[in-house]
């Protein structure tokens, strides 16, 4: 399930608001520093990462299913156009995929929604986009499930998922329930004085010696980046 | 008796067809209404109207007036009226959108922003009152179909709305599940809550509502006590079922007391 797994793991009990500066500075790396070498380090710290968070990395693999595939893409795309050096860039965009999606991952197994709405706000994210995103994060497992339902009916009446066409089959059915499924949540919502133009998010985070800490080690770490 | 909803010839339509066709009613303080009718008669889209959701969130043509408490909810926002009108809707995984049982109840009350002391208070008292203060820290997808949909009503019911609204509470429901949470509506009901239930199930309603509304084709056939308006064999007519429990006592032999055909 594409959700928070409760543990009691050091990045667990990292602070929101670090742990996105940190995502962002992880990011950041990704794409600045494109080389082999930096792709193979982050992919190895990733491991570690999600070692200490005593989570399973095979875990995004199951929460991902066959989307997996998508990361292999780039390889064959590469190979099509350039057959002499495409297999090496392929790899490399390849990882570089890879490498965004677990540890983007990693921060939503490690963080409650809660927490990661009000560290939004706190970063003065409008509260909007900060709900949409949050709420987007509650729902994604619950559409994941919908999508299994509606694949499993659609293959009893003979129905397989080709390569060359639009699963429509799948998408329409998909689109129609989450979009009544959003229409009652925004009923249920502002039926419980939610109020779309006047969101209130109290940010109750609060940083412990581990996250200063962490805090005071970013602008070192890019100093010496860069 | 106090009026707390009234409703003066109200017309909508979601597009060309009308969904409700010149609906009057006044529903007093205390009162515990059923609403049955077949498929497509508008009970949903009635319920939707009580509490400000037509014409504010679905839009279409709405013409009438409704007020709820004194407020028009032309004038108010759905928000606004969630202070005053409660309401649960079918489907429970609709609107759970909370990682923690106990945040689910605390969502209407921070959007109230109540004292955080005043928000734990509510959030033990109807989680004890439905059963599910133990499981206060659990991720509300575990829980079983029959405790999301206590968990969606106490979550409701700790905003303490004058009016409580539920379309089809009992349909992902248990038979025995179903009779517990009437037995609660009924307790509220006694408490003073106005209830406004929206039913496919004419036997729930028997022995629980002290009204009953028989809406087709958006017109309002049959209002009166659920005895009454659950035996007449015209119901029958509309897609309904008369009760068991109603034919039952109608088949009982006067002289053996024994019941002949049921």
């Amino acid at each position: 399930m594409l959700v928070f797994i409760p543990r009691s793991s050091p990045i667990h009990r990292v602070d929101a608001r670090v742990k996105i500066l940190y995502l962002l500075f992880l990011l950041f790396i990704l794409v600045v520093k494109q080389s082999f070498e930096v792709l193979i380090i982050f992919s190895l710290l990733t491991i570690v990462l999600y070692h200490i968070a005593n989570i399973p990395l095979k875990q995004s693999f199951e929460d991902f299913g066959t989307g997996w595939l998508f990361i292999l893409l780039p390889i064959l795309l590469h190979v099509l156009i350039n057959p002499q050096t495409g297999i090496y860039t392929g790899v490399m965009s390849s990882l570089f995929l890879l490498n965004i999606l677990l540890i983007s991952l990693l921060s939503i197994y490690t963080t409650e929604v809660k927490s990661i709405l009000q560290a939004l706000v706190f970063f003065k994210v409008p509260s909007e986009l900060a709900f949409i995103v949050t709420i987007s994060i509650r729902f994604l497992p619950l559409m994941q499930e919908e999508l299994d339902r509606i694949r499993i009916s659609q293959a009893l009446r003979g129905y397989e998922l080709s390569p060359l066409s639009l699963p429509l089959p799948l998408i329409v059915p998909l689109l129609h329930s989450s979009l009544r499924r959003a229409m009652e949540l925004a009923i249920s919502l502002e039926s419980r004085g939610f109020d779309p133009e006047n969101i209130h998010v109290a940010v109750e985070l609060e940083l412990g010696a581990a996250d200063y800490l962490l805090l005071l080690l970013l602008p070192i770490l890019l100093f010496l980046l860069f | 008796m106090v009026e707390l909803i009234s409703i003066r010839n109200l017309h909508f339509s979601y597009s060309k067809k009308p969904v409700l066709r010149g609906i009057n009613l006044s529903i007093d303080k205390g009162e515990f209404v059923g609403v049955i009718g077949p498929v497509g008669s508008g009970k949903s889209t009635l319920l939707f109207a009580m509490n400000g959701v037509i014409p504010h969130l679905l839009g279409g043509n709405f013409k009438g007036e409704v007020s709820i408490c004194g407020m028009s909810t032309r004038a108010y926002k759905v928000s606004e009226l969630s202070r005053s009108v409660g309401i649960v809707l079918q489907s429970p995984d609709s609107q759970i959108f909370s990682l923690k049982v106990r945040d689910e109840v605390a969502f209407a009350l921070e959007n109230r922003k109540l004292p955080r002391e005043e928000i734990e208070r509510r959030v033990d008292k109807y989680l004890k009152l439905f059963g599910l203060h133990s499981m206060k820290e659990e991720d509300p997808n575990n829980l079983s179909e029959g405790q999301k949909q206590k968990l969606a009503l106490a979550s409701t019911l700790a905003m303490e709305p004058e009016v409580i609204l539920m379309d089809e509470p009992s349909s992902s429901l248990d038979f025995g599940a179903a009779v517990e949470l009437y037995a609660i509506l009924k307790d509220l009901n006694n408490a003073g809550r106005t209830i406004v239930v929206v039913e496919h199930d004419t036997e729930m309603l028997v022995d629980n509502v002290s009204r009953v509304l028989i809406l087709k084709d958006g017109k309002i056939m049959s209002d009166g006590p659920p005895k009454k308006v659950l035996s007449d064999p015209r119901i029958e007519r509309y897609g309904l079922k008369i009760p068991c429990q109603l034919r039952c006592s109608k088949g009982k032999n006067t002289k053996t007391g024994r019941v002949d055909k049921c």
